[in-house]
């Protein structure tokens, strides 16, 4: 898991760069899969950009907080182990240890497993939450035609043109009757 | 504003990376002890023949799985102190420096845990 983790953030520390770099078609294809939203919002379709940009954002900041609760929650149960091991060498060199203790380390540990196990399965949610946007985010930019300009029929003349004068651009809009 | 805006980005990913990558896994659930909470005392009593002099007795069910007993003392009757450790008999003298208020004993079984604490007033 931790790799494909590290790679997912990798892309995204890529992603982040993009701006930076040159940018041609394919180029820039990867940096909108990378950064969901940013391909769409490029085409002018603001709503589905907000919400695969607002999932991903979501799922980072849940992926982040998550990680951190594990953390805690992995540190908490490391303390109860080790106690409870020391109460096992203890007991194997003949040192008395009181059996409230050893029940009370005994159902802390449980209990500190338990909520690990609890909040690893959280963060692996927003870990599937990410991995199900990127998908959704790729399989629309596939899917997508370019916006090359063209007019899918051909005689059919546009309504709106620009043109390029000496010192300037004029706007040409027909009119049928 | 947009370079702020990325760099921004970058370092919580940086930050996600570092998180991520630091992180320990829960795993490798101990095994239990296989030990057992001994049995406690019976009929604890306290007679206090001289000033400071104290003489205590007890019964046990099953002195087989007993490795010794512990004395504990206490001046006010919540705070107690070892007073004695390793008492392999049933009864012990116990001369304190100040006047005690209650005695505990408890068992320390073969395995040894030892076993919650019986209290007795002193008279």
């Amino acid at each position: 898991m931790r790799p494909i983790l590290a790679a997912l953030a990798a892309l995204m520390i890529l992603g982040t760069a993009a701006p930076a770099m040159a940018v041609g078609d394919t180029v820039n294809l990867i940096f909108n899969a990378l950064l969901p939203g940013r391909g769409q919002a490029q085409r002018g379709l603001y709503t589905k950009a907000v919400v695969l940009g607002g999932v991903t954002v979501a799922g980072y900041v849940g992926l982040y907080a998550s990680q951190i609760n594990y953390n805690r929650s992995v540190e908490q149960y490391d303390d109860e182990k080790d106690t409870w091991e020391s109460y096992r060498l203890s007991l194997s060199n003949g040192v008395p240890v009181s059996a409230f203790d050893i029940t009370t380390t005994g159902t802390r540990m449980q209990d500190s497993w338990n909520q690990a196990d609890h909040r690893y399965n959280v963060r692996n949610a927003f870990i599937g939450v990410l991995a199900v946007t990127y998908t959704l985010n790729l399989i629309d930019l596939l899917l997508s035609e370019k916006q090359t300009g063209e007019l899918s029929d051909p005689d059919q003349e546009p309504s709106m043109m620009i043109g390029r004068t000496r010192d300037g651009f004029m706007v040409y809009r027909t009119i049928h009757f | 504003m947009k370079k702020m805006t990325y760099r921004i980005a970058l370092c919580a990913t940086a930050a996600l990376v570092l998180v991520l990558g630091c992180s320990k896994k829960h795993e490798d659930f101990p095994d239990p002890l296989g030990v057992s909470a001994p049995q406690k005392v019976m009929n604890l009593s306290v007679t206090n023949p001289q000033l400071f002099d104290y003489d205590l007795d007890w019964d046990i069910g099953d002195p087989g799985t007993v490795e010794y007993y512990r004395v504990y003392w206490s001046l006010d009757g919540f705070q107690f102190a070892m007073g004695a450790d390793s008492v392999l008999t049933t009864s012990v003298s116990f001369a304190a420096p100040l006047p005690v208020a209650a005695f505990g004993v408890t068992v320390v079984s073969d395995e040894f845990v030892e076993g919650a604490m019986v209290t007795a007033e002193v008279p």
